[in-house]
């Protein structure tokens, strides 16, 4: 009995320092996502070809989950308020970065991109949004740095937790 | 209802304020919206409104107009207007955005004048006599604004372009260059208003330039052309005319005698180019006159 609560012990360690070290890898994923996404919303205003709702529902069909929620929402509230994009943008994107794995800087950058979207020009859209990536980049490589450091420590931390508490316990 | 497709891209105070009067009064051209002014429709019978047009409504309208998506109208908005769905157009004013001289956009866009497009099948059949005698003939509608060219003009490329059975007339190509986008109300390239099934549309396109497309690139047989007045119209007429293509044209004038203070138009007329002139006033009344200005 002693052996099975000392392996059920080791086993949800090992799940919560896994688990915990994903955060890190997700953090990177997600900003990838929307790295993505603001390139596609560029080369969309680019063209000029595209209304900021159409270009808004195609990035949400194009990017996975979790960020293409917040493309798909904000596709849905263009498309039925009187509110500026940027305003609308900003509400949609701290509504859903509770279910994102970014941190409170990260969502501030993703929320720039909405600052005048949709009411400038062109040239104007495209600087704004190649600030964004720049910044996003950055953020990117510090979250990539940061996984490489953390992750593999937080592993090996709760495997040796785990066993620590193990053979305390037998 | 020609009105119908205007009423999504407005607020829904203005709506409103404007949508018992747009239902009472069919004959209403136009709707003018001034931040922090009363709303104003005008046509044969003006209305002001007591309801202001607010600061919030103007950027709901604005949001609603672009789509927010104001990149993509860069280039109506550097011309002043937009045309939506079903033809409209939205004058706009505000404040212009200059780049080495020329405009290059505008900005805080705050006055707007929507003009109600309507399609009056048959408006122009009374031209018919003057217009068509065994094949087009060439013509100049000079009128003041609101006096209805526009509408005549769109009444003939439909005629043209479709033929009319009954009148003996049959289909020709007919060619529309269509620099303000008000004959045809073309949206995304496809015409909002019936102009015709054998009418090719050249949108928003100057009318110099286009008119010598269109003779080069889709042997119109009719040439349909609003406002003319540049020297480089001229220059195009002549060509079109001299190409044995009827070409009917619009110019902004009270009356011929006025229209001739313009030496393009004085030339025109020294050229002989057009067979008849047509004289329209805010009553829709016509008058026909011959080259030579002697009243038919």
């Amino acid at each position: 009995m002693k052996w099975l609560g000392a392996v059920f012990i080791l086993i949800a360690s090992v799940f919560i320092g896994w688990s915990q070290s994903r955060v890190y890898g997700e953090r990177v994923r997600q900003i990838r996502q929307f790295e993505t996404a603001f390139l596609m919303l560029e080369s969309s205003i680019a063209y000029g070809a595209e209304s900021m709702e159409t270009a808004a529902r195609s990035i949400a069909k194009s990017i996975e989950k979790p960020a293409n929620a917040a493309f798909h929402q904000f596709a849905e509230a263009l498309s039925a308020s009187e509110e500026s994009a940027g305003q609308l943008w900003t509400e949609i994107i701290w509504q859903e970065a509770g279910q994102l794995a970014l941190k409170k800087r990260d969502v501030q950058i993703v929320e720039q991109a909405g600052c005048m979207l949709g009411a400038v020009t062109q040239a104007a859209e495209a600087r704004k949004l190649q600030l964004v990536l720049k910044q996003l980049e950055k953020q990117r490589e510090e979250a990539a740095a940061e996984e490489k450091r953390l992750s593999g420590m937080i592993r090996s931390i709760s495997l040796l937790f785990g066993m620590m508490t193990a053979i305390l316990l037998l | 209802m020609p009105y119908k497709t205007i009423i999504p891209y407005l607020p829904e105070s203005t709506l409103h304020a404007v949508s018992p009067l747009l239902k009472n009064d069919p004959e209403i051209e136009e709707i003018r919206l001034r931040t922090g002014q009363r709303i104003e429709l005008s046509g044969p019978k003006p209305y002001v409104l007591s309801t202001f047009f607010s600061e919030q409504e103007r950027a709901a309208f604005v949001h609603k107009i672009t789509k927010h998506s104001v990149y993509r109208l860069e280039e109506q908005l550097r011309r002043g207007y937009l045309t939506i769905e079903g033809g409209h157009r939205i004058g706009i004013a505000g404040q212009a955005v200059i780049k080495e001289g020329v405009i290059a956009s505008m900005t805080n866009l705050s006055f707007f004048n929507i003009r109600i497009a309507r399609e009056k099948k048959g408006a122009a059949l009374r031209l018919l006599p003057s217009l068509f005698q065994n094949g087009w003939k060439s013509a100049l509608l000079i009128g003041p604004p609101r006096s209805g060219k526009t509408t005549l003009l769109r009444d003939i490329a439909r005629i043209a372009g479709t033929g009319d059975e009954k009148r003996g007339i049959a289909p020709v190509k007919a060619c529309i260059v269509d620099e303000r986008s008000e004959i045809a109300g073309c949206l995304s390239g496809v015409p909002q208003l019936d102009v015709g099934t054998r009418t090719d549309v050249l949108d928003a396109c100057p009318k110099s330039e286009g008119m010598m497309m269109m003779i080069r690139s889709m042997s119109p047989d009719v040439l349909i052309v609003d406002e003319i007045g540049r020297a480089e119209d001229a220059q195009a007429l002549s060509e079109a005319l001299n190409a044995g293509i009827a070409v009917i044209a619009t110019v902004h004038a009270h009356s011929f005698k006025e229209a001739l203070r313009r030496p393009v138009i004085r030339h025109i007329k020294e050229s002989g180019l057009f067979d008849t002139y047509i004289e329209v006033n805010r009553e829709h009344h016509l008058t026909i006159l011959k080259r030579e200005s002697q009243v038919i």
